[in-house]
């Protein structure tokens, strides 16, 4: 390179003090060509292919490999998909699923429903956790969602599911 | 103009030209093993030279794409680590030429390397790259992710602080 070059809008006294300098900063290109380390050299050599556009290649083959997020997505929706086939085809699925959605929101496990653990009766359990109740206010007043959920359907177990408001597991060892 | 893809002796010959300037950007910047690392810099660039346009001024505004990002990964590196290499002689930028060095001819560059580390980082990259990589002022831009109107201005703001550098004032007939 011209070091002239650098200076096309540097005034004439620039040019002499710093030219010196520029040409001694240019000879660290003029050192000797490193010897090729053995990669390198393969590289260098003639058919020899690297192996970054190999692994680039099979890295396209799986696109989703190296991205969890795109994985998840991809996870939720083939779960959500079965759910929502499961859903349609059984009834008894959607009402599974009222009843643990119906635990959820009143706090207790949806297989204390299931299971049978409903020795204590909503009135005792209530009277025995006033603490409780006053937690949650809503609770001993309301009728229960899985009664709106499905009014008409006469179905025994149902009922008294809704009727019935187990103890916590806590409450239930102190009784 | 593209590259073909089947390199063999071309991108040797690009090798042998290029990497002694690429060895001495790096060392410039102080890089551990500029000779090393010149070797990643060149197996970087293998997988991509079938996608460069502009021929021999794309090949090399690529390669010192390349060299820029790993200076700037070195200075992160030693910025957050202490700095553990051995000690080498070329690098010590207090040294001045041996009689030994002065007789063979051999550079001696660690006087200027140190007036360049008065410069701020952005105008000591635009010397590095105009006068050691040999680029224009439009790859320097391309290469440092700036306009070439910026280049310029770093471009002789280096220079003025150079010529202002007491090495220099120093031998400035009075």
């Amino acid at each position: 390179m011209n070091v002239d070059d650098l200076f096309s809008d540097i005034d004439e006294s620039t040019v002499d003090a710093v030219t010196p300098l520029l040409l001694e900063l240019r000879r660290l290109a003029d050192g000797p060509v490193p010897t090729p380390s053995a990669e390198l050299a393969a590289l260098l050599a003639k058919n020899v292919t690297s192996l970054e556009s190999r692994r680039s290649r099979r890295q396209s083959r799986h696109p989703f490999r190296g991205h969890p997020t795109i994985t998840a997505l991809v996870a939720v929706g083939v779960l959500a998909v079965g759910v929502g086939t499961a859903a349609a085809v059984s009834p008894e699925f959607r009402s599974g699923t009222t009843d643990v959605i119906t635990g959820v929101l009143n706090g207790t496990p949806a297989n204390q429903h299931s299971s049978g653990h409903t020795g204590q009766s909503g009135p005792d359990s209530q009277g025995n956790s006033g603490g409780n109740s006053s937690d949650a206010p809503g609770r001993s007043h309301s009728p229960s969602p899985t009664h709106s959920a499905h009014p008409g359907k006469g179905n025994g177990s149902t009922h008294s599911r809704a009727t019935n408001h187990p103890t916590p597991p806590a409450e239930a060892s102190a009784n | 103009m593209t590259a073909s893809p089947s390199i063999g002796p071309t991108f040797e010959e690009i090798y042998r030209k290029l990497a002694p300037a690429v060895v001495g950007y790096l060392r410039a910047h102080g890089v551990d093993d500029p000779e090393a690392v010149t070797q990643e810099v060149f197996i970087a660039v293998l997988p991509k030279i079938g996608s460069i346009s502009g021929g021999e001024d794309g090949v090399r505004t690529l390669i010192y794409s390349i060299a820029h990002a790993r200076t700037v990964d070195h200075h992160r590196r030693t910025a957050r680590m202490p700095h553990t290499v051995e000690y080498e002689r070329d690098l010590d930028m207090r040294l001045t030429a041996s009689a030994e060095d002065l007789a063979v001819g051999r550079a001696d560059t660690s006087n200027v390397l140190s007036m360049l580390s008065t410069l701020g980082d952005d105008q000591r990259e635009v010397l590095l790259l105009r006068v050691v990589a040999d680029l224009p002022l439009e790859q320097v831009a391309t290469v440092m992710g700036k306009s070439v109107g910026a280049v310029k201005q770093l471009q002789r703001r280096a220079l003025l602080t150079l010529k202002e550098h007491p090495h220099i004032t120093d031998r400035r007939p009075r």
